[in-house]
C-alpha cells in the first residue's frame, strides 16, 4: 500500500494539485489578513466595534466550511476563483477575533504610561499595542492558516482543484491508494503549516514579553 | 482551610477553570457540526446531503437551505453551551464593571 501511495505522488499531475492547494490556501490567508487586520486596528479603541467584530467572527465560524464553499458556487460559478473567495471568507473570523481581543486586552495602565511619556496614538499602536498583542494575533493567523489548508481540500467540490481532487478521484474510482495519498498530503501540509506558524509566532513575540511569561510561570 | 486535594479540585480548580473548559467544548461543538456536513459525501446522511445535492443539481436554494440549517444548528448548540456555563457559574452573573 505504501508503495502504491508513493506511486500516486510520482504522477505527473500531483505537483500541479499540490501547487493549486498551496496557492489557494496562501492567497486566501493573505487576503484575509489584509481585510481582518485593518478592521481590527480601526475598532481597537471602541467597545461596540469590538463586540460587533467578535460576534460577526463567532457567527462566521459557525457557518460550515462546506456551506461557505457551496454558497460561493451560485454567485461566482465553478472554479478556482470561487474557491478562493470562499476560503478567504472562511479565513477571516479567527484572525479578526484574535486581533481585536489581543489589541483590546493590552493593559490600560501600560497605554496610560505610554501616553504620559508623550507617545502619540500611532506610536502607542506601533510600539505598545501591536508588540504586546503580537502573540495573540499570530495565534489567530495560525488557527486560520491550518483551517484554510484543511478546508482547501473541499475546493474540489466546486471545481477549485487542489489535493481534494485526489480524495474525490480515489473515492469515486474506489482506489484507496489515491484517496489515502490525497488525505496524507493534506494532513502533512496542515502539520507543516501549524509548525511553521508556531515558529513565526515565537519569532514575533517581543523579548520582554517572553521574559514576563517565564516569570509568570 | 483544610481542604483535601480532591476538594480543592472540585470546589476550587474545576469551577475556576470552567469558562475555559466550556470555551474548548464550544469550539469543538461548532467545528464538529460544520464538519458533519461533509459526512454526507461518504453517505453519512445529514444536512450535508442538501448541500451536496444542491451542488450536483446546480440548485442554489437547496444549498442555501442546507447551509442555513447547519449554521443555525451550530449557533444554537453554541448558545446552549453558553447558557449552561452561566447556569453552572452563578457567581459570574453578578455584573462585572
Amino acid at each position: 500500500m505504501l508503495f502504491k501511495i508513493i506511486e500516486v505522488y510520482a504522477r505527473p499531475d500531483f505537483p500541479e494539485k499540490l501547487r493549486q492547494h498551496i496557492v489557494l490556501s496562501l492567497v486566501a490567508l493573505l487576503v484575509a489578513i489584509a481585510i481582518a487586520m485593518p478592521v481590527a486596528l480601526l475598532i481597537r479603541n471602541t467597545r461596540v466595534g469590538a463586540l460587533i467584530a467578535i460576534n460577526i467572527g463567532n457567527v462566521g465560524r459557525a457557518v460550515p466550511s462546506l456551506a461557505i464553499l457551496a454558497l460561493a458556487l451560485p454567485f461566482f460559478g465553478i472554479g478556482f476563483g470561487s474557491a478562493l473567495v470562499a476560503l478567504t471568507a472562511l479565513a477571516i473570523p479567527p484572525i479578526l477575533i484574535n486581533a481585536s481581543t489581543g489589541l483590546r486586552e493590552v493593559d490600560k495602565g501600560v497605554i496610560g504610561a505610554a501616553r504620559g511619556m508623550g507617545l502619540s496614538d500611532g506610536q502607542i499602536l506601533a510600539r505598545i499595542q501591536l508588540p504586546i498583542a503580537a502573540p495573540v494575533i499570530f495565534a489567530g493567523i495560525r488557527t486560520s492558516a491550518v483551517q484554510t489548508v484543511a478546508s482547501a481540500t473541499l475546493a474540489t467540490f466546486i471545481g477549485g482543484g487542489g489535493l481534494g481532487d485526489l480524495i474525490v478521484e480515489g473515492y469515486s474510482r474506489r482506489g484507496p491508494e489515491i484517496l489515502l495519498a490525497g488525505a496524507l498530503a493534506v494532513a502533512i501540509l496542515a502539520i507543516i503549516t501549524e509548525i511553521g506558524f508556531g515558529i513565526l509566532e515565537r519569532a514575533f513575540t517581543p523579548k520582554g514579553l517572553k521574559i514576563a511569561q517565564k516569570r509568570g510561570k | 482551610m483544610g481542604l483535601t486535594d480532591r476538594q480543592i479540585l472540585f470546589r476550587v480548580e474545576l469551577p475556576l477553570a470552567l469558562p475555559i473548559i466550556v470555551a474548548g467544548i464550544r469550539i469543538a461543538t461548532v467545528t464538529i457540526i460544520g464538519i458533519a456536513t461533509i459526512g454526507a459525501y461518504i453517505n453519512g446522511g445529514g444536512l450535508g446531503t442538501l448541500i451536496f445535492d444542491g451542488i450536483g443539481r446546480q440548485f442554489p436554494t437547496m444549498i442555501i437551505a442546507g447551509a442555513v440549517l447547519a449554521t443555525a444548528l451550530a449557533i444554537i448548540a453554541d448558545l446552549l453551551l453558553l447558557a449552561l456555563e452561566r447556569y453552572l457559574r452563578p457567581w459570574a452573573r453578578v455584573r462585572r464593571t
